[in-house]
């Protein structure tokens, strides 16, 4: 039996590994996949901690759940890329300042 | 099953195995953070989902760690693919293509700063130990009957989400005629 701290650490580590990703990479795709892996990170908590719990399905619904809109949040986050992509010719963020100034 | 779960048991086997699908998920991680190409990077990223999904299992989670490998690795990171692939096409895709690293050193310290903080909360957590097993409980009995008694209207507001999603993100992305 592994105590729930483990996946804790592991979930802490995947959730900071995530976010340099998104504030590192200036590509929108990638900064996307960061996104995802900050998602997966909060999940397994969700599934590491619903074990204590007095109805353990509780928190394996509620990571279900989180991945059917993290799966919903991707395909309209690619949409809009591609959109952004037809208008300005490139997905670097800092190179999309029409609003700045 | 019977088998598994007797392995399971054993402390020391478990602990492995947990230590090996945990290198996997932050391996893969730090692989997408490190490298500069998009597309291995998809790869890496594929490579910590399915580790995510060995950890889940280790937590007693079947469905989940199943519904895991079908959603994000056939589903999500099929379709970042594709993203990859459509918006790599016609005048300047490199640009695409191209992923440039700012602030390398500054992010991994603020990325060392949060799992140092989150680390430290955690252990200084008190929390009781984990139940052993569910016994002979069916999970996808169990999580079935949630969905559809407890949790129904949940299930029908992410179906109601699921359906804007599809109508919104094809009128989205749909060529306008020019």
């Amino acid at each position: 039996m592994i105590a729930s701290t483990y996946f804790l650490y592991v979930s802490a580590i995947l959730f900071a590994l995530g976010f340099a990703v998104l504030i590192t990479k200036k590509n929108l795709i990638v900064m996307l996949m960061g996104v995802e892996l900050m998602l997966n990170a909060v999940n397994v908590n969700f599934v590491a901690l619903a074990r204590n719990a007095s109805d353990p399905f509780e928190g394996q619904l509620f990571s279900l759940f989180i991945m059917i809109v993290a799966a919903a949040e991707v395909a309209v986050a690619l949409a809009i890329i591609l959109k952004l992509r037809q208008y300005y010719k490139t997905i670097n963020p800092d190179l999309l300042d029409e609003l700045k100034n | 099953m019977e088998l598994f779960q007797e392995i399971l048991e054993a402390d020391l086997l478990a602990q492995i195995v947990f230590g090996i699908f945990a290198l996997i998920a932050i391996g893969g991680a730090a692989y997408l953070f490190f490298t500069k190409n998009i597309l291995y990077g998809a790869y890496g990223l594929l490579t910590s989902l399915l580790g995510v999904a060995g950890l889940f299992l280790l937590a007693n989670a079947e469905f989940i760690a199943v519904s895991q490998i079908m959603i994000y690795v056939g589903g999500v990171l099929i379709l970042i693919l594709f993203g990859i692939m459509l918006s790599a096409n016609g005048k300047n895709k490199g640009d695409a293509l191209e992923v440039i690293n700012v602030n390398n050193l500054l992010s991994l310290l603020i990325a060392l700063v949060i799992s140092g903080g989150l680390g430290l909360m955690v252990f200084n957590l008190k929390i009781t130990n984990a139940v052993e097993s569910y016994g002979a409980v069916n999970h996808i009995n169990a999580l079935g009957m949630h969905l559809m008694t407890s949790h129904v209207a949940l299930l029908e507001m992410i179906g109601v989400l699921l359906l804007v999603v599809l109508i919104g993100a094809s009128y989205i992305a749909k060529r306008e005629k020019s």
